[in-house]
């Protein structure tokens, strides 16, 4: 058991059997009332963050997670397969679960996996990743009907919105929490 | 790297310092125009606050026979103030430092902090309301040039009057709870036992707390202050009752950018009712394991010689410092924070 006291940024907590991530907390006491203990979770499966407010000293059941890297090697129509680094294992994840962050990946790209009691919880890819455009269409001056905006696909066969400059061939920065593009990667 | 050193090497990083004191100053033109005189009171007593949910600081010391006293660091200087009212001040303040225990060292909160108090006599919350208005208007006027305030991104508009709502209709509003019917604790329970952040508690204030903080502050309007009054009279125990059978006192909070600021009340001047809730929360403060803390007995023979119908307040003066200046820390506010010296 862990008390709010002792919350540090990235345990993991146990909450109505959900893994929640403390991404941050904070001490406070109204004087009227206990001290409390504002906190940022995230919940490790989903990804949803909440804003929770707890009585100080209030316990939790602590999960030990387990980290571990991995390259991302190709995916089929059913999986998608992973090499974990350390040991060379080949692990395939189920497409359904793993293709939103898998279409930011490009081959032998970085992740980390997550692991609770041997079970691969969530997968971690950086925020911001580098991609080449494989399909621009031109950009024409004066088309401002989507905002100055086009549609171009890159090497991932993700598709998304760019400024009219970017051509064929350009490698742009992509975030991978919102899915937008943030700028122009140098090449 | 310490702060004092780091003003030491940047000399920018004093500027927070200068301002801090200009922000005094103006405080002190502000209560001499309106006529309130500055009070100095004592920082060692021998009882402190009785509040059951606050750690005071235990002192001990001698006097020059060797005897042994053992006395308290005051949580705040409302009691001397009062006593102060009674004997004949009418309008008064004072920059108290204060002391509490068992607070983060840093946040929102550092164990030595400044109180800034005032007090009306033959007057009550609703004067004190228009004080606070009127102050951090003036100050960020004079601070910022503007009516309103920016604070870590967000515009917030001070020109008064500010939006009020009474915490029943807060609850009812926000958080969907009629209150009038949770004054049993069993109920209160039972209303919430579904909610995540609710674990168990046997205290009214903690479940009262509990869904003001999760579900009712955050949806607070944030584009202006906001004055919250009202309170439960369970969390309000120098504040005068609504009327005789009621479950409300006349006690508000000012919040600001979600930051509480302040605490007022209209006084309790009636000392029979004082001692009884002081004896309640002395039971309390043994119930919770906290240290055992003498009655004012000389607060209440004040109030027996009749405290006049008051209104008083006291305000976090580092916080107010913090939304002026537009820091999220008190720790980047103070040359000498607790968790650099300790």
């Amino acid at each position: 058991m862990i008390s709010t006291t002792e919350f540090k940024k990235g345990i993991i907590i146990e909450i109505e059997s959900q893994p929640w991530m403390v991404m941050d907390h904070q001490f406070f006491s109204p004087g009227k009332g206990s001290a409390f203990t504002r906190t940022k979770l995230k919940n490790i499966k989903t990804g949803k963050f909440v804003e929770r407010v707890f009585k100080s000293n209030e316990q939790f059941e602590e999960i030990e997670a387990e980290y571990k890297k991995a390259v991302y090697l190709y995916s089929d129509r059913k999986n998608s397969v992973f090499l974990l680094k350390d040991n060379n294992q080949r692990i395939p994840l189920p497409l359904e679960s793993a293709q939103d962050k898998v279409i930011y990946l490009k081959q032998n790209s970085e992740v980390e996996l997550t692991y609770i009691d041997e079970e691969i919880i969530s997968m971690n890819i950086p925020i911001k990743v580098d991609l080449k455009v494989i399909e621009a269409p031109p950009g024409f001056k004066g088309n401002t009907a989507t905002g100055g905006l086009k549609k171009v696909k890159l090497e991932t066969g993700l598709e998304i919105n760019t400024p009219l400059f970017i051509r064929e061939g350009d490698i742009v920065r992509i975030n991978t929490e919102t899915g937008e593009y943030v700028e122009k990667a140098n090449n | 790297m310490k702060n004092w050193e780091k003003m030491r090497q940047n000399s920018s990083s004093k500027e927070i310092q200068f301002k801090r004191i200009k922000i005094n100053n103006l405080i002190r033109d502000f209560f001499s125009k309106k006529g309130f005189l500055e009070m100095q009171t004592p920082t060692l007593v021998k009882c402190a606050g009785q509040e059951p949910y606050l750690t005071p600081m235990e002192v001990k010391f001698k006097n020059e026979k060797n005897e042994e006293y053992k006395g308290f660091l005051i949580t705040s200087p409302e009691y001397s103030l009062k006593k102060l009212l009674v004997a004949g001040f009418k309008k008064i303040f004072e920059m108290a430092r204060v002391f509490r225990s068992n607070e983060s060292f840093g946040g929102t909160h550092n164990s030595e902090f400044t109180m800034l108090e005032w007090y009306r006599a033959d007057s009550n919350y609703q004067k004190i309301m228009k004080d606070v208005e009127q102050l951090v208007f003036f100050l960020n006027k004079n601070i910022n040039h503007s009516n309103y305030l920016i604070y870590q991104g967000q515009k917030i508009e001070l020109t008064p009057p500010w939006p009020k709502i009474t915490i029943k209709k807060a609850f009812s509003k926000y958080a969907n709870i009629n209150l009038d019917k949770m004054q049993n604790l069993k109920t209160f329970k039972r209303h919430i036992k579904n909610k995540s952040y609710f674990m168990d508690s046997d205290d009214w204030n903690d479940i009262f707390y509990l869904i003001f903080l999760n579900e009712i502050e955050s949806r607070l309007p944030k584009d202006k202050p906001i004055i919250i009054y009202d309170y439960p009279l369970s969390q309000a125990s120098l504040a005068k009752r609504k009327n005789k059978k009621s479950f409300y006192a006349e006690r508000f909070e000012v919040y600001i950018a979600g930051l509480e600021l302040a605490n007022a009340f209209s006084e309790l001047t009636d000392p029979k009712e004082q001692y009884k809730r002081f004896k309640k929360e002395q039971i309390l403060r043994k119930k919770m394991k906290k240290s055992f803390i003498p009655i004012d007995k000389d607060l209440i023979h004040a109030l027996e010689l009749k405290l006049p119908p008051s209104g008083g307040i006291a305000l976090g003066l580092e916080r107010l410092q913090m939304l002026l200046l537009n820091i999220k820390d008190i720790n980047d506010l103070l040359p000498f924070p607790a968790k650099q010296l300790f």
